[in-house]
């Protein structure tokens, strides 16, 4: 049988899927137009000649720097690498911590009411709505320079984001093994032990693994508002400008998150 | 005692839907009956009244003497863990092992704080384990539930509600997600072990052979209602074209032939 067909047998579009596709089409060709429109009216232009004394005066002694990086502070950036990954460790295990009840106070399934889980989704939303680098801001200010400026505020922040994607997952839980437990005579807690729990731990467990390299990565920019880490060391050579120092630091910070990166992806491969 | 008495049942869901008109039925204690009937007849909400998952909106339903309607709390509970039910989707947590979901089936059991730590006493265990090799799967106890295949996995949900030393098992459309070969053996042990252990059976399915091989009396319902009461010989197709309301050899699906 031939698969030829008159083009009058295509049934039309229906409207609503026209005008979805329609408003998509606009929106984005918007944003297209917006952004090249800010482009090309950009002043001052950045000019061939500002470019290329730019890369002269910083990019080029960097670029140096890495093939021949000043092994006099690696003592020194290891150590406070490794206190950024502790910084890291103990911020996203705070967050964690206090996102896990969170997670559930702002289901909508587990409470049974879109309008009980309101003030925690309401709470989760008001912590995301900061940047973390103010809330560190407004420690350091309050605990002195140090990390555990840094941990709060990576904590706090972990809370929101947590909170959130923890959520998401116990909204998409299958309500059929709750059913089966409450049938066979459970009660609440036991729905929530034997059905519940066990269907989101292997997801919660990879998201804060994901948060941990999101926490890595925000722990080595937190010392440059003197929250402790390698931030700090780092801020202090780029002021004097100290090229191969600073191409050292650089060195292990990438050598580090790279090692974490690959590691925890693997693991959360085997999580989910 | 164990037999069931459906009282004048009716189902009006949220919205306005009224599931069940009005259902009066007795089932006899150790009785295996089927329910026939077209999806959206009535069937899974008849089977929730049974262990109150779906609560009636009017009449009552009775296990013994005792009213599953009326029950609430604690009691109710201890009521649900005398009733084993398996479910079309299986309803395992997949992610835990399989002795795990089994021994979910002792939670009403055993002291409520036990059972959310997970200190099964050691007989509870050995008795997971004895259900297992009821339904031929002993080997699999520590595997992941998602580790095994449908018929596998169901015989978990059968273990699971025999893990409850129930006195009636009820079974919402068990083998509606398996295939032919697979779906006679699951009906097979179901069937065997209800017989064994004097189990009040009510399954729900949508085959009408299947209906006919293992029913001691087969039930249909159709739009609510129950239209059709009697033996497997009593239910000719001509019965069956009754019940779902056309003709049975256009639509060879129903027959569910092998």
């Amino acid at each position: 049988m031939s698969i030829k067909r008159p083009a009058d047998t295509i049934p039309a579009t229906p409207p609503s899927v026209r005008r979805g596709n329609v408003f998509i089409g606009g929106a984005a060709l918007l944003v297209l137009a917006l952004t090249i429109f800010f482009l090309v009216t950009l002043d001052p232009l950045p000019t061939w000649a500002r470019l290329q004394s730019g890369f002269e005066r910083s990019g080029l002694p960097l670029l140096r720097g890495f093939v021949n990086p000043n092994w006099d502070v690696f003592p020194l950036a290891r150590n406070a690498m490794i206190e950024t990954v502790f910084m890291a460790v103990i911020g996203t295990t705070i967050g964690a911590v206090l996102a896990f009840p969170m997670a559930f106070l702002a289901a909508n399934n587990l409470l049974g009411s879109r309008l009980l889980a309101f003030p925690g989704k309401t709470f989760l939303v008001g912590i995301r709505t900061f940047p973390e680098i103010l809330f560190a801001i407004i420690l350091v200010a309050a605990t002195g320079p140090g990390p555990i400026a840094g941990i709060l505020a990576m904590g706090i922040n972990s809370v929101g984001f947590l909170g959130k994607v923890f959520s998401d997952v116990v909204e998409g839980i299958d309500a059929g093994p709750s059913e089966a437990i409450r049938a066979a005579g459970g009660n609440g807690l036991h729905v929530f032990f034997y059905s519940v729990v066990p269907q989101v731990l292997p997801e919660f467990a990879s998201y804060v693994l994901y948060r941990f390299e999101i926490n890595l990565r925000a722990a080595s920019v937190l010392g440059l508002v003197g929250a402790g880490g390698i931030g700090a060391v780092l801020i202090q050579r780029l002021q004097f400008r100290r090229w191969t120092e600073i191409s050292m630091i650089m060195i292990v910070i990438v050598v580090v998150i790279i090692v974490v990166d690959t590691l925890s992806s693997r693991v959360r491969r085997r999580l989910v | 005692m164990s037999h069931i008495t459906f009282a004048n049942v009716e189902v009006t869901y949220p919205g306005g839907l009224k599931a069940l008109k009005g259902v009066d039925l007795e089932i006899p204690q150790g009785q295996f009956v089927v329910i026939v009937g077209l999806s959206g007849a009535g069937k899974s909400t008849l089977i929730r009244t049974v262990n109150s998952l779906v609560v009636p909106s009017a009449g009552d339903v009775r296990i013994g003497d005792r009213s599953v309607t009326r029950a609430r709390g604690g009691e109710l509970r201890r009521l649900r863990s005398d009733i084993g039910m398996i479910f079309q989707t299986f309803n395992l947590v997949k992610r835990s092992s399989v002795l795990r979901n089994v021994l979910a089936g002792r939670l009403g059991a055993v002291q409520p704080l036990r059972g959310v730590l997970g200190l099964f006493p050691k007989a509870d265990v050995a008795f997971a384990h004895e259900c297992l090799r009821r339904v031929g799967i002993p080997e699999k106890a520590f595997a992941r539930a998602d580790a095994l295949s449908g018929g596998q996995q169901q015989r978990v949900g059968i273990a699971r509600a025999l893990a409850q030393r129930p006195s009636v098992m009820l079974a919402d459309e068990p083998v509606a997600s398996l295939d032919p070969p697979t779906s006679h053996a699951v009906m097979r042990d179901l069937k065997r072990i209800a017989r064994e252990d004097g189990i009040t059976t009510i399954v729900n399915l949508h085959f009408i052979d299947m209906a006919r091989e293992y029913a001691d009396r087969i039930v249909g319902m159709r739009d609510g209602l129950i239209v059709f009461d009697g033996t497997a010989d009593d239910a000719t197709d001509q019965v069956f074209e009754d019940i779902y309301g056309r003709p049975i050899d256009e639509d060879r699906d129903i027959r569910g032939r092998t």
